[in-house]
Protein backbone atom coordinates (compact mmCIF):
# COMPACT_ATOMS: atom_id res chain seq x y z
CA UNK A 1 0.00 0.00 0.00
CA UNK A 2 1.34 3.67 -0.64
CA UNK A 3 1.94 6.15 1.87
CA UNK A 4 2.32 3.15 4.42
CA UNK A 5 4.73 3.42 7.18
CA UNK A 6 7.35 1.35 7.67
CA UNK A 7 8.68 -0.98 9.79
CA UNK A 8 10.89 1.77 11.88
CA UNK A 9 7.91 3.93 11.47
CA UNK A 10 8.57 5.97 9.50
CA UNK A 11 6.45 7.19 5.85
CA UNK A 12 7.19 5.08 2.77
CA UNK A 13 7.70 6.20 -1.08
CA UNK A 14 6.07 4.17 -3.72
CA UNK A 15 8.47 4.89 -7.51
CA UNK A 16 7.59 3.79 -10.08
CA UNK A 17 10.03 2.82 -13.34
CA UNK A 18 9.40 3.64 -17.32
CA UNK A 19 8.24 -0.45 -17.43
CA UNK A 20 5.65 -0.23 -14.62
CA UNK A 21 8.08 -1.52 -11.52
CA UNK A 22 7.43 -0.61 -8.09
CA UNK A 23 9.55 0.62 -5.75
CA UNK A 24 8.98 0.88 -2.05
CA UNK A 25 11.85 3.08 0.13
CA UNK A 26 11.83 5.35 3.33
CA UNK A 27 10.93 8.78 2.74
CA UNK A 28 14.27 9.75 3.74
CA UNK A 29 15.94 7.77 1.16
CA UNK A 30 13.69 9.06 -1.44
CA UNK A 31 14.26 12.24 -0.48
CA UNK A 32 17.83 12.75 -1.22
CA UNK A 33 16.49 12.78 -5.25
CA UNK A 34 15.91 16.73 -5.06
CA UNK A 35 13.44 16.03 -7.76
CA UNK A 36 11.36 13.47 -5.43
CA UNK A 37 11.96 16.02 -2.25
CA UNK A 38 10.18 18.42 -4.30
CA UNK A 39 7.26 16.52 -5.30
CA UNK A 40 7.28 15.09 -1.46
CA UNK A 41 7.01 18.98 -0.18
CA UNK A 42 4.34 19.50 -2.52
CA UNK A 43 1.94 16.97 -1.24
CA UNK A 44 2.22 14.91 -4.90
CA UNK A 45 3.72 11.85 -3.98
CA UNK A 46 0.64 9.43 -3.69
CA UNK A 47 -0.48 7.14 -3.81
CA UNK A 48 2.81 6.64 -5.64
CA UNK A 49 5.59 8.92 -8.25
CA UNK A 50 5.85 7.88 -11.70
CA UNK A 51 9.03 8.11 -12.97
CA UNK A 52 8.32 7.86 -16.68
CA UNK A 53 12.48 8.07 -18.08
CA UNK A 54 13.59 5.65 -15.40
CA UNK A 55 13.84 1.87 -16.54
CA UNK A 56 13.49 -0.40 -13.88
CA UNK A 57 16.89 -2.07 -13.98
CA UNK A 58 18.21 1.24 -13.12
CA UNK A 59 16.15 2.55 -10.76
CA UNK A 60 16.63 -0.63 -9.02
CA UNK A 61 20.53 0.76 -8.74
CA UNK A 62 19.31 4.24 -7.64
CA UNK A 63 17.16 2.97 -4.58
CA UNK A 64 19.96 0.73 -3.77
CA UNK A 65 22.15 4.17 -3.40
CA UNK A 66 19.80 6.03 -2.17
CA UNK A 67 18.76 3.49 0.69
CA UNK A 68 22.35 2.59 1.77
CA UNK A 69 22.99 6.45 1.90
CA UNK A 70 20.13 7.44 4.04
CA UNK A 71 20.61 4.33 6.19
CA UNK A 72 24.68 5.71 6.64
CA UNK A 73 23.65 9.17 6.50
CA UNK A 74 25.00 11.18 9.68
CA UNK A 75 22.60 10.67 12.94
CA UNK A 76 20.41 8.49 10.79
CA UNK A 77 21.07 6.04 13.57
CA UNK A 78 21.10 8.01 16.29
CA UNK A 79 24.46 7.61 17.20
CA UNK A 80 27.22 10.28 16.89
CA UNK A 81 30.29 9.80 18.22
CA UNK A 82 32.72 10.13 16.11
CA UNK A 83 34.89 7.03 15.84
CA UNK A 84 31.35 5.58 14.29
CA UNK A 85 30.84 8.38 11.72
CA UNK A 86 34.18 7.56 10.40
CA UNK A 87 33.32 3.56 10.23
CA UNK A 88 30.27 4.55 8.18
CA UNK A 89 32.31 6.90 5.84
CA UNK A 90 34.30 4.24 5.16
CA UNK A 91 31.57 2.04 4.52
CA UNK A 92 29.65 3.92 1.92
CA UNK A 93 33.45 4.57 0.41
CA UNK A 94 33.66 1.21 -0.08
CA UNK A 95 30.09 0.53 -0.86
CA UNK A 96 30.28 3.49 -4.10
CA UNK A 97 33.50 2.03 -4.77
CA UNK A 98 31.59 -1.76 -5.76
CA UNK A 99 28.47 0.21 -6.89
CA UNK A 100 29.98 2.04 -9.33
CA UNK A 101 32.36 -0.60 -10.82
CA UNK A 102 29.85 -0.96 -13.95
CA UNK A 103 30.23 -1.35 -17.55
CA UNK A 104 29.89 2.05 -19.20
CA UNK A 105 26.46 1.80 -20.92
CA UNK A 106 24.98 1.35 -17.01
CA UNK A 107 27.42 4.02 -16.02
CA UNK A 108 25.64 6.37 -18.25
CA UNK A 109 22.25 4.80 -17.73
CA UNK A 110 22.98 5.86 -13.81
CA UNK A 111 24.71 9.15 -14.51
CA UNK A 112 21.51 10.49 -16.92
CA UNK A 113 19.22 9.18 -13.86
CA UNK A 114 21.17 11.19 -10.92
CA UNK A 115 20.67 13.76 -13.50
CA UNK A 116 17.03 13.74 -14.05
CA UNK A 117 16.37 13.01 -10.16
CA UNK A 118 18.97 15.84 -9.04
CA UNK A 119 20.85 12.99 -6.52
CA UNK A 120 24.06 15.54 -6.73
CA UNK A 121 25.87 12.59 -4.66
CA UNK A 122 25.41 9.79 -7.28
CA UNK A 123 25.54 12.41 -10.47
CA UNK A 124 29.21 13.17 -8.75
CA UNK A 125 30.01 9.79 -8.33
CA UNK A 126 29.79 8.81 -12.40
CA UNK A 127 31.17 11.90 -13.17
CA UNK A 128 34.26 11.26 -10.98
CA UNK A 129 33.75 7.10 -12.16
CA UNK A 130 33.96 8.88 -16.16
CA UNK A 131 37.02 10.74 -15.43
CA UNK A 132 38.61 8.09 -13.78
CA UNK A 133 38.63 6.14 -16.91
CA UNK A 134 39.81 8.69 -19.24
CA UNK A 135 42.81 9.43 -17.16
CA UNK A 136 45.97 8.33 -17.84
CA UNK A 137 44.48 6.78 -21.37
CA UNK A 138 46.46 7.75 -24.91
CA UNK A 139 43.46 9.32 -27.28
CA UNK A 140 43.08 6.40 -29.35
CA UNK A 141 42.28 3.92 -25.65
CA UNK A 142 39.65 6.20 -24.76
CA UNK A 143 38.20 6.13 -27.80
CA UNK A 144 38.08 2.15 -27.33
CA UNK A 145 36.71 2.47 -23.66
CA UNK A 146 33.57 4.43 -24.75
CA UNK A 147 33.33 3.72 -28.43
CA UNK A 148 34.07 6.89 -29.61
CA UNK A 149 34.02 7.40 -33.42
CA UNK A 150 37.19 9.41 -34.76
CA UNK A 151 35.73 11.16 -37.51
CA UNK A 152 37.97 13.72 -38.28
CA UNK A 153 40.61 13.00 -40.92
CA UNK A 154 44.44 12.58 -40.51
CA UNK A 155 45.20 15.90 -41.48
CA UNK A 156 42.20 17.87 -39.20
CA UNK A 157 43.92 15.58 -36.47
CA UNK A 158 47.29 17.01 -37.09
CA UNK A 159 46.13 20.28 -36.90
CA UNK A 160 44.33 20.24 -33.42
CA UNK A 161 47.46 18.56 -31.86
CA UNK A 162 49.46 21.46 -33.51
CA UNK A 163 46.95 24.08 -32.23
CA UNK A 164 47.02 22.47 -28.88
CA UNK A 165 50.48 21.53 -28.76
CA UNK A 166 51.23 22.56 -25.40
CA UNK A 167 48.76 20.41 -23.97
CA UNK A 168 50.14 17.24 -25.92
CA UNK A 169 53.70 17.91 -25.53
CA UNK A 170 53.99 14.49 -23.35
CA UNK A 171 52.17 12.54 -25.69
CA UNK B 1 33.92 -7.87 -8.48
CA UNK B 2 33.78 -7.44 -11.95
CA UNK B 3 35.84 -5.06 -13.09
CA UNK B 4 34.93 -2.96 -16.44
CA UNK B 5 38.20 -0.71 -16.76
CA UNK B 6 37.33 -0.78 -20.42
CA UNK B 7 39.82 -3.04 -22.10
CA UNK B 8 37.28 -3.96 -24.66
CA UNK B 9 34.33 -1.10 -25.35
CA UNK B 10 31.50 -2.60 -23.64
CA UNK B 11 29.22 -0.04 -25.18
CA UNK B 12 27.40 -1.98 -27.75
CA UNK B 13 28.06 -0.02 -30.20
CA UNK B 14 26.67 3.04 -28.88
CA UNK B 15 28.57 6.23 -27.92
CA UNK B 16 27.16 7.28 -24.47
CA UNK B 17 29.59 9.74 -23.66
CA UNK B 18 29.73 11.77 -26.49
CA UNK B 19 25.74 12.02 -26.24
CA UNK B 20 25.82 13.40 -22.60
CA UNK B 21 24.77 17.04 -22.59
CA UNK B 22 27.64 19.75 -22.60
CA UNK B 23 27.17 20.62 -18.67
CA UNK B 24 27.61 16.89 -17.81
CA UNK B 25 30.61 16.76 -19.84
CA UNK B 26 31.99 19.86 -18.34
CA UNK B 27 31.72 18.10 -15.21
CA UNK B 28 33.68 15.16 -16.41
CA UNK B 29 36.43 17.09 -17.58
CA UNK B 30 36.42 19.39 -14.31
CA UNK B 31 37.61 16.31 -12.53
CA UNK B 32 40.45 15.83 -14.97
CA UNK B 33 43.66 17.98 -14.84
CA UNK B 34 43.62 20.63 -17.17
CA UNK B 35 45.99 19.52 -20.11
CA UNK B 36 43.83 15.68 -19.94
CA UNK B 37 41.03 18.09 -20.49
CA UNK B 38 42.29 19.87 -23.08
CA UNK B 39 43.68 16.69 -24.82
CA UNK B 40 40.07 15.32 -25.23
CA UNK B 41 39.94 17.75 -27.81
CA UNK B 42 40.96 14.92 -30.66
CA UNK B 43 38.84 12.61 -29.52
CA UNK B 44 36.34 13.59 -32.47
CA UNK B 45 34.57 16.68 -33.68
CA UNK B 46 32.05 16.43 -31.15
CA UNK B 47 34.63 16.74 -28.51
CA UNK B 48 37.13 19.65 -30.77
CA UNK B 49 36.10 22.28 -28.14
CA UNK B 50 34.06 21.16 -25.00
CA UNK B 51 37.23 22.08 -22.93
CA UNK B 52 36.67 25.43 -24.13
CA UNK B 53 33.41 25.60 -21.72
CA UNK B 54 35.78 24.60 -18.40
CA UNK B 55 35.11 27.77 -16.09
CA UNK B 56 37.88 26.68 -14.75
CA UNK B 57 41.57 26.22 -15.56
CA UNK B 58 44.83 24.93 -13.67
CA UNK B 59 48.29 25.13 -14.82
CA UNK B 60 51.11 23.49 -13.14
CA UNK B 61 54.50 24.06 -14.42
CA UNK B 62 53.18 25.84 -17.88
CA UNK B 63 55.66 28.14 -19.70
CA UNK B 64 54.25 31.12 -20.34
CA UNK B 65 53.45 30.68 -23.62
CA UNK B 66 51.12 27.93 -23.01
CA UNK B 67 49.66 29.42 -20.69
CA UNK B 68 49.01 32.55 -23.40
CA UNK B 69 47.84 30.28 -26.02
CA UNK B 70 45.56 28.33 -23.64
CA UNK B 71 43.92 31.33 -22.72
CA UNK B 72 43.40 32.79 -26.49
CA UNK B 73 41.58 29.41 -27.42
CA UNK B 74 39.50 28.96 -24.51
CA UNK B 75 36.29 31.01 -25.25
CA UNK B 76 33.93 30.40 -22.18
CA UNK B 77 31.98 33.27 -21.76
CA UNK B 78 33.36 33.79 -18.58
CA UNK B 79 36.56 32.25 -17.04
CA UNK B 80 35.65 31.51 -13.68
CA UNK B 81 38.61 30.54 -12.14
CA UNK B 82 42.52 29.87 -13.06
CA UNK B 83 45.15 28.59 -10.69
CA UNK B 84 49.19 29.03 -12.33
CA UNK B 85 51.59 26.96 -10.06
CA UNK B 86 54.82 27.99 -11.22
CA UNK B 87 58.92 27.69 -10.43
CA UNK B 88 60.88 31.01 -10.49
CA UNK B 89 58.66 32.35 -13.38
CA UNK B 90 60.27 35.69 -14.12
CA UNK B 91 57.85 39.11 -13.98
CA UNK B 92 58.43 39.54 -18.10
CA UNK B 93 56.66 35.91 -18.63
CA UNK B 94 53.83 36.51 -16.57
CA UNK B 95 53.48 39.88 -17.87
CA UNK B 96 52.72 37.85 -21.07
CA UNK B 97 48.91 36.32 -19.80
CA UNK B 98 48.04 38.25 -16.26
CA UNK B 99 46.81 41.51 -18.36
CA UNK B 100 44.19 39.02 -20.35
CA UNK B 101 43.33 37.18 -17.29
CA UNK B 102 42.64 40.46 -15.58
CA UNK B 103 40.14 41.35 -18.18
CA UNK B 104 38.48 37.94 -18.12
CA UNK B 105 37.99 36.77 -14.75
CA UNK B 106 35.08 36.61 -12.93
CA UNK B 107 36.18 34.74 -9.52
CA UNK B 108 38.97 33.30 -8.50
CA UNK B 109 43.15 33.99 -8.90
CA UNK B 110 45.55 31.86 -7.22
CA UNK B 111 48.95 32.26 -8.30
CA UNK B 112 51.78 30.45 -6.85
CA UNK B 113 55.23 30.89 -8.02
CA UNK B 114 57.96 28.99 -5.98
CA UNK B 115 61.21 30.25 -6.09
CA UNK B 116 64.31 27.37 -5.45
CA UNK B 117 66.54 27.39 -2.70
CA UNK B 118 65.12 30.64 -1.41
CA UNK B 119 68.08 31.27 1.48
CA UNK B 120 71.04 30.91 -0.86
CA UNK B 121 69.76 33.55 -3.00
CA UNK B 122 68.27 35.75 -0.46
CA UNK B 123 70.85 38.59 -1.20
CA UNK B 124 70.19 38.42 -5.10
CA UNK B 125 66.77 38.79 -4.51
CA UNK B 126 67.51 42.32 -2.25
CA UNK B 127 69.10 43.45 -5.63
CA UNK B 128 66.95 42.24 -8.18
CA UNK B 129 64.34 43.77 -5.73
CA UNK B 130 65.26 46.92 -5.99
CA UNK B 131 66.57 47.83 -9.41
CA UNK B 132 65.70 44.61 -10.94
CA UNK B 133 62.73 43.08 -12.73
CA UNK B 134 59.31 43.30 -11.22
CA UNK B 135 55.93 42.09 -11.93
CA UNK B 136 52.82 44.98 -11.52
CA UNK B 137 49.86 43.51 -10.61
CA UNK B 138 46.94 44.39 -13.31
CA UNK B 139 43.92 45.85 -12.19
CA UNK B 140 41.27 42.78 -11.83
CA UNK B 141 38.01 44.43 -12.81
CA UNK B 142 35.61 41.63 -12.14
CA UNK B 143 37.67 39.04 -9.77
CA UNK B 144 36.08 38.13 -6.49
CA UNK B 145 39.13 36.61 -5.01
CA UNK B 146 43.16 37.03 -5.21
CA UNK B 147 45.62 34.71 -3.89
CA UNK B 148 49.14 35.10 -4.55
CA UNK B 149 51.97 33.24 -2.91
CA UNK B 150 55.98 33.87 -3.67
CA UNK B 151 56.75 36.76 -5.75
CA UNK B 152 60.21 38.78 -5.39
CA UNK B 153 59.19 41.86 -6.49
CA UNK B 154 55.15 42.88 -6.99
CA UNK B 155 54.00 46.27 -7.79
CA UNK B 156 50.93 47.76 -7.19
CA UNK B 157 48.85 49.05 -10.25
CA UNK B 158 48.78 52.83 -9.12
CA UNK B 159 45.30 53.14 -10.74
CA UNK B 160 42.06 51.04 -11.88
CA UNK B 161 39.67 49.61 -9.65
CA UNK B 162 38.95 46.00 -8.16
CA UNK B 163 35.47 46.51 -8.23
CA UNK B 164 34.09 43.15 -7.14
CA UNK B 165 37.14 42.00 -5.49
CA UNK B 166 36.08 40.83 -2.12
CA UNK B 167 39.34 38.71 -0.95
CA UNK B 168 43.06 39.50 -1.28
CA UNK B 169 45.51 37.09 0.35
CA UNK B 170 49.23 38.12 -0.19
CA UNK B 171 51.80 35.29 1.02
CA UNK B 172 55.63 35.51 0.88
CA UNK B 173 55.22 39.03 -1.33
CA UNK B 174 58.28 41.19 -1.30
CA UNK B 175 56.26 44.31 -2.90
CA UNK B 176 58.31 46.69 -5.27
CA UNK B 177 57.59 50.62 -4.57
CA UNK B 178 56.98 53.42 -5.28
CA UNK B 179 53.39 52.56 -5.35
CA UNK B 180 52.88 51.45 -1.28
CA UNK B 181 49.62 48.87 -0.96
CA UNK B 182 48.44 50.79 1.85
CA UNK B 183 47.77 53.70 -1.06
CA UNK B 184 46.07 50.96 -3.23
CA UNK B 185 43.87 49.04 -0.51
CA UNK B 186 42.15 52.54 -0.01
CA UNK B 187 37.97 52.88 0.04
CA UNK B 188 38.09 54.15 -3.94
CA UNK B 189 40.17 51.09 -5.52
CA UNK B 190 38.48 48.55 -3.26
CA UNK B 191 35.15 48.87 -2.64
CA UNK B 192 34.11 45.47 -2.44
CA UNK B 193 37.07 44.25 -0.02
CA UNK B 194 36.05 42.03 3.02
CA UNK B 195 38.84 40.25 3.73
CA UNK B 196 42.97 41.40 3.50
CA UNK B 197 45.60 38.79 4.26
CA UNK B 198 49.40 39.82 4.47
CA UNK B 199 51.89 36.94 6.01
CA UNK B 200 55.84 36.63 5.58
CA UNK B 201 56.05 39.83 3.24
CA UNK B 202 58.60 42.59 2.76
CA UNK B 203 58.59 46.02 1.52
CA UNK B 204 55.78 47.60 3.65
CA UNK B 205 56.70 50.00 5.83
CA UNK B 206 53.92 52.60 6.21
CA UNK B 207 50.89 50.49 6.31
CA UNK B 208 47.62 52.86 5.95
CA UNK B 209 44.39 51.25 5.11
CA UNK B 210 40.99 52.82 4.94
CA UNK B 211 38.21 50.98 4.23
CA UNK B 212 34.24 50.91 4.44
CA UNK B 213 33.77 47.37 3.43
CA UNK B 214 36.80 45.78 5.00
CA UNK B 215 35.82 42.48 7.95
CA UNK B 216 38.70 40.30 8.42
CA UNK B 217 42.23 41.88 8.58
CA UNK B 218 45.52 39.48 9.49
CA UNK B 219 48.68 40.68 9.33
CA UNK B 220 51.44 38.80 10.05
CA UNK B 221 54.78 38.48 9.75
CA UNK B 222 55.44 41.61 7.76
CA UNK B 223 59.10 42.82 7.78
CA UNK B 224 60.03 46.09 8.30
CA UNK B 225 56.54 48.01 9.12
CA UNK B 226 57.03 50.18 11.13
CA UNK B 227 53.56 52.20 10.62
CA UNK B 228 50.28 50.80 10.23
CA UNK B 229 47.00 52.45 10.59
CA UNK B 230 43.39 51.46 10.37
CA UNK B 231 40.68 53.02 9.35
CA UNK B 232 38.20 50.44 9.41
CA UNK B 233 34.50 51.30 10.63
CA UNK B 234 32.85 47.57 9.65
CA UNK B 235 36.21 45.77 11.23
CA UNK B 236 35.09 42.35 12.89
CA UNK B 237 38.45 41.02 13.35
CA UNK B 238 42.27 42.15 13.48
CA UNK B 239 44.75 39.79 13.75
CA UNK B 240 48.50 41.50 14.10
CA UNK B 241 51.55 39.32 14.81
CA UNK B 242 54.77 39.28 14.18
CA UNK B 243 55.50 42.34 11.96
CA UNK B 244 57.16 44.88 14.28
CA UNK B 245 58.69 42.63 16.35
CA UNK B 246 61.19 42.36 13.27
CA UNK B 247 61.98 46.25 12.95
CA UNK B 248 65.78 46.00 13.02
CA UNK B 249 66.61 49.34 14.72
CA UNK B 250 64.01 47.93 17.48
CA UNK B 251 62.12 51.04 17.05
CA UNK B 252 58.65 51.19 18.82
CA UNK B 253 55.78 49.90 17.20
CA UNK B 254 53.67 52.92 15.67
CA UNK B 255 49.78 52.17 14.91
CA UNK B 256 46.64 53.71 15.06
CA UNK B 257 43.69 51.71 14.89
CA UNK B 258 40.39 53.16 14.49
CA UNK B 259 37.73 49.92 14.13
CA UNK B 260 34.85 50.98 16.86
CA UNK B 261 32.69 47.48 15.48
CA UNK B 262 35.74 45.38 16.15
CA UNK B 263 34.65 41.84 17.89
CA UNK B 264 38.16 39.48 17.66
CA UNK B 265 41.42 41.74 18.76
CA UNK B 266 44.59 39.69 18.41
CA UNK B 267 47.99 41.08 19.00
CA UNK B 268 50.84 38.92 19.21
CA UNK B 269 53.53 41.74 18.79
CA UNK B 270 55.42 44.52 20.52
CA UNK B 271 52.83 46.53 21.90
CA UNK B 272 53.70 50.31 23.47
CA UNK B 273 50.36 52.15 24.95
CA UNK B 274 51.95 54.96 23.72
CA UNK B 275 52.57 54.78 20.43
CA UNK B 276 49.71 51.93 19.62
CA UNK B 277 46.62 53.94 20.24
CA UNK B 278 42.80 51.86 19.70
CA UNK B 279 39.79 53.62 19.09
CA UNK B 280 36.72 53.07 21.66
CA UNK B 281 35.49 49.25 20.65
CA UNK B 282 32.34 48.63 22.45
CA UNK B 283 31.90 45.04 21.14
CA UNK B 284 35.26 43.30 21.78
CA UNK B 285 34.75 40.37 23.00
Amino acid sequence: MAAAEGSDGGKMIVLISADGQRFELPEAAAKLSQIVLYMIEDGCCYPSIPLPKVDGVILAKIVEYCNKHAALSSGADGSSDAASERSKERELKIFDAEFIDVDVTTLFDVMMAANYLNIKGLLDLACQRTADLIKGKSPEQIRQTFGIKNDFTPEEEAAIRKENAWAFDNI
Amino acid sequence: MAHHDGEAAATGGEDRLSMLPDELIIQILLRLDTFTAVRTSILSRRWRLLWCLLPKLDFVLSDAYSIRTALGAHDAPSLRRLSVLSIDAAPESMAEWLPVTARRLSEELVLINFVENKDDKDDKEDKAGEGGAFLELPCFGSATKLSLVRFNALAVPPSGVFARLTELSLDTIRFHGPCELGDAVSLARFPSLKQLTIRNSQGLSNFTIHSDSLVKMELDSLKGLQQLNVVAPALQVLHVQSCFAHTPTGAQPVADISAPQLEILQWNDAFDSSSVQFSKMVNLE
